[in-house]
């Protein structure tokens, strides 16, 4: 299926959207990925990410509060669409296949 | 935790230009981003983030629409909101909004008459597509540095063959004609002689006939519009018809046929023909012109591609001397090439040709256009800054309110742009319903549309904005140097401490003081010029002209006929008129030493009565007896300046050798008179008797009436002349009159610079007015108080007109060295000049000090006067 592909990168903000359970938004999902995978990303990737993943109907967003460590600006955060769960899941499907028909490299 | 912000320029930008629904999120983020990581990278690093995250962040698909963007600036400005309370401000305050339009509107006026002025002198003859290329020839005399404009006819020939390939030639000769159609005769005195190549060099579009065959032939013309339709009548095709032409330098009568109608020419050009005969024509004509490197009457421009050719040229010009006329004349004869977009204004040193423009007036007239502006802002600020007491509270409120400086700034600067648009639009209106006065005034016919195109009203706009917001930031700077509390707070009176609002009326003053002397000087000047002593007796005299030459033969028997008569007092003859720019001149020498230094003389012929009528004292020798025509050892008449050329202060008997040919003895000297006008020297002259039939024959008949009755006496001298000659016209001028015609671009110059010099003051007095108004106003309290307490009017007065007056002679201290400085160089174009004398700096301060103290007077009497009661109960 052509435009719902999923990328190495957006799989991956996608599975943190997912972990964050309504409270996935720019920062607190760069800080995840900082803290599990030690990659240093840009607010510019992860909004990139984002917004090709709202394309492709993998999440939704929606208003939230703001703070004042933000300048007064309200959050914008995402959360995870039914077709998002299914995405992820054929993608951990594939994966787990190809897994299962990988020969055994360590005997 | 301590807190640094982002830049804010960034957020600013980033809220401008990007969708709503990105910009809260992408800030949003960007800011936690920034506080976050704020602990852990050094500020710099943190910076180059947040600004790579803005770099980032904009990407073609989140950047809204163009409209858009402009309607979002308008609300980040807060222009809308700005503007309404412009107009409520500007509506509140009436009296100080009339103040400053007004003044602003007669600056604009003034402004705007001066950039048509400046913007019309500049486009003469921009309209020849090739004007880069082409140039006017000057003759140079290089002992003396003199240019001319006329040149030798072999000119362009032998430039031709010396240097052939770089340069094209086209020339014009000046000659008056008459024409003859159906029965009348008409002079044309703008009839040039001219080749074919004029309308190669120059972009001159026909109506009719074809420019590659105009004038190509013998006896052919080419005419302006104007003309072909005053001999053709309208929308007819003239070419090939013949017009019967007189030429009376050549004493031929000729049939020229109609080669071409040129389009009307605009009216910025110097090219000088309205009808141009072939120039292969006067080779008959004139035969001994041909040859003749000693008689100059063309003017000759080169059309020269290559800048080259034109440096390799002018660096040859000794050697091209010393080929063409040969090498004797090396070191006295030079020429030089003069672009032709310099021919407008930078002629003034040119002798022999028409000067229009002088480049002195563009800056004179620019710098005045600068100084009005300058006033007019000053004004501005002025009026600004003594209304501010008033409306410091206003900002203050809103400074507690929370708005930024930034957004203070915005609301002036709206404010004074308004202003300012404002009155643009009424000095545009004044500005073109004065424009036919204005073009009167100046004597030239600008048309309107040079105010009407792009680049004059973007340039309008720019300045108005400029200024505008310049006036602005005033205001910003002086209320957001006091903090809220102070602007609200009664107590504190921080206009005592404005010192820059001091120095700007100073400097006001010091404009005005400047421009009062010079006009002043100018004035003078001029009248000194047109009232001094010219050496002769200018009254009653009358000149007339023959232009005849069948009729100069006779010119001695109509002057014995003239002279008969009753009311002519004095009667004479002379080959120059009065005034005279004195056309003939030959090499004179008195001995060994001079005769190789090749001195040049005017050669006047005239006859025993001359200066007996013009009344010049012959100082030594003594007058002509009797008629001696010019030839060997006929005597001379030589003026001072030639005695002093001769070194000699006993020329009496000195035998001079004239024109190289004959030798002749001097039999008395005249005191020097000026034959053309103040604005030149006298130079060494000649006087002798020259029978008919050459260039420096007799051609005028010079009289004076007496003074009974003047029309009769003018009926009886024309009833003579039509015995003489019935077609000829009988034309004549005072001679006074002439010469007060010869200061007319002078007057014109007086008369604009007096003007603006008018306007600025009042414009200043305007301010000035403004400002104490304001300040008495401001003061009404302690005035009350003092008068209360027992002071008496006349104290208060000089009280409160004392720091203005202060100011006003601090400004005549700039001003005053200023103007002296200025006319002093303004001074040195002329021979004879005045001198910048105590009295006039006198009159000017004083003209300014006694209309400065009646507006103090009368606005601090008011405040004096008024029962302090009124001022001290709502306390």
């Amino acid at each position: 299926m052509k435009g719902t592909h999923l990328g190495e990168f957006e799989e991956m903000v996608l599975l943190i959207v997912g972990i964050l359970k309504g409270e996935a938004y720019g920062i607190s999902i760069l800080k995840e990925i900082e803290e599990h995978t030690g990659r240093t990303v840009t607010v510019s990737t992860i909004h990139t990410a984002l917004y090709r993943l709202e394309d492709k109907g993998f999440v939704d967003s929606f208003v939230g509060g703001a703070s004042n460590e933000r300048g007064g600006r309200s959050k914008r955060l995402y959360k995870i669409t039914a077709e998002g769960q299914t995405a992820l899941e054929s993608a951990r499907s594939i994966r787990n296949r190809l897994w299962d028909m990988m020969p055994d490299t360590s005997q | 935790m301590s807190k640094l912000n982002p830049p804010k320029w960034i957020d600013r930008l980033l809220e401008w230009i990007l969708k709503d629904r990105f910009a809260d999120e992408i800030l949003g983020d960007l800011h936690e981003w920034y506080t976050w990581k704020q602990d852990t990278l050094p500020k710099r690093k943190l910076v180059a983030g947040y600004f790579r995250g803005m770099t980032l962040a904009i990407k073609p698909y989140k950047i809204k629409k163009v409209d858009e963007l402009f309607i979002s600036l308008i609300d980040i400005m807060m222009i809308s909101n700005n503007i309404k309370i412009s107009i409520r401000s500007l509506l509140q305050h009436r009296l100080f909004t009339s103040i400053n339009v007004l003044g602003l509107t007669i600056s604009l006026v003034s402004f705007l008459f001066i950039y048509a002025y400046i913007r019309y002198e500049l486009s003469y003859d921009n309209f020849h597509t090739n004007s880069d290329q082409v140039y006017r020839v000057l003759k140079l005399y290089p002992e003396s540095g003199v240019l001319s404009g006329k040149t030798p006819s072999p000119l362009a020939e032998a430039f031709l063959t010396e240097f052939e390939g770089r340069i094209e030639f086209a020339r014009l000769g000046w000659d008056p004609v008459f024409i003859e159609e159906k029965g009348e005769r008409y002079y044309e005195p703008a009839f040039y002689w001219g080749d074919s190549s004029l309308f190669d060099v120059f972009s001159l579009p026909f109506l009719h006939g074809d420019p590659e065959h105009a004038l190509t032939e013998k006896n052919t013309v080419v005419l302006t519009q104007a003309v072909a339709e005053k001999y053709f009548g309208k929308g007819v095709n003239p070419v090939g018809q013949l017009l019967k032409t007189k030429i009376y330098d050549g004493n031929a009568e000729l049939l020229m046929r109609v080669d071409g109608v040129l389009k009307a020419l605009p009216s910025n050009t110097d090219l000088p023909f309205k009808l141009i005969g072939s120039i292969t024509t006067t080779f008959d004509l004139y035969q001994g012109f041909a040859k003749n490197w000693d008689f100059y009457w063309l003017e000759t421009y080169a059309f020269i591609p290559n800048k080259n050719d034109l440096y390799y040229m002018q660096e040859r010009i000794p050697e091209f001397v010393e080929w063409a006329i040969g090498p004797e004349y090396v070191d006295k004869y030079s020429f030089f090439f003069q672009p032709f977009d310099e021919i407008h204004l930078y002629s003034g040193e040119v002798e022999g040709v028409t000067v229009t423009g002088n480049v002195k007036y563009i800056i004179t007239f620019s710098i005045i256009g600068i100084f009005i502006i300058v006033i007019a802002t000053i004004n501005y600020l002025n009026l600004m800054g003594a209304r501010m007491n008033k409306r410091r509270k206003e900002a203050g409120m809103r400074k507690v309110m929370g708005a930024s400086r930034a957004q203070l700034f915005g609301q002036y600067i709206t404010e004074s742009n308004l202003t300012l648009l404002i009155s643009f639009a009424l000095g545009m209106f004044l500005a073109i319903m004065l424009w036919p006065v204005f073009t009167r005034f100046l004597g030239k016919e600008i048309p309107l549309d040079i105010l009407f195109n792009w680049d004059s009203l973007l340039f309008f706009l720019l300045v108005i904005f400029l200024s505008g917001t310049l006036a602005g930031l005033y205001p910003t700077w002086l209320l957001t140097s006091v903090s809220s509390a102070g602007a609200i707070n009664k107590q504190d009176n921080f206009l005592r401490k404005n010192r820059l609002q001091k120095v700007l009326v100073a400097f006001q003053f010091a404009i005005s003081i400047f421009l009062i002397v010079t006009s002043l000087i100018i004035f003078r000047q001029i009248h000194f010029m047109s009232e001094k002593d010219l050496g002769f007796n200018k009254d009653q005299l009358v000149s007339i002209k023959v232009e005849d030459r069948a009729l100069q033969e006779k010119i001695l028997t109509i002057k014995a006929e003239m002279g008969k008569l009753s009311g002519v007092e004095a009667i004479t003859v002379s080959g120059e008129a009065l005034p005279s720019s004195m056309n003939n001149g030959g090499p004179f020498s008195w001995d060994e030493a001079s005769s190789k230094e090749n001195r040049f003389v005017n050669i006047v012929s005239v006859d025993k009565d001359f200066f007996e009528t013009l009344e010049i004292p012959i100082i030594y020798g003594t007058n002509f007896v009797g008629d001696i025509p010019l030839g060997p050892g006929s005597p001379l008449i030589i003026n001072r300046a030639a005695m002093n050329l001769m070194g000699t202060d006993d020329p009496i008997n000195r035998e001079v050798q004239l024109n190289k040919e004959f030798k002749h003895p001097i039999i008395g000297v005249v005191e020097d008179y000026h034959y053309k006008s103040l604005l030149s020297k006298v130079l060494p002259t000649v006087f002798t008797i020259t029978g008919p039939g050459s260039r420096v024959s007799q051609d005028n008949i010079i009289l004076r009436l007496n003074s009974d009755n003047v029309y009769a006496s003018l009926d009886a001298l024309e009833k003579i002349w039509k015995k003489f000659s019935l077609n000829e016209l009988f034309s004549f001028h005072f001679v006074d009159e002439s010469y007060q015609a010869v200061y007319d671009n002078e007057r014109r110059f007086l008369k604009l610079f007096t003007f603006f010099t008018s306007l600025s003051i009042v414009i200043s007095c305007l301010g000035l007015y403004g400002m104490v108004l304001f300040t008495t106003e401001e003061k009404s309290k302690e005035i009350s108080i003092r008068k209360a307490l027992g002071s008496s009017v006349m104290q208060i007065v000089s009280l409160l007109s004392r720091r203005f007056i202060l100011l006003i002679l601090s400004g005549f201290l700039v001003g005053i060295p200023a103007a002296i400085y200025f006319s002093n160089e303004w001074l040195q174009q002329f021979s004879y000049r005045i001198r910048v004398d105590p009295f006039t700096v006198v009159v000017s301060c004083a003209v300014i000090l006694v209309s400065t103290s009646l507006i103090l007077v009368a606005n601090t009497m008011k405040a004096a006067l008024a029962n302090p009661v009124q001022h001290l109960r709502n306390e």
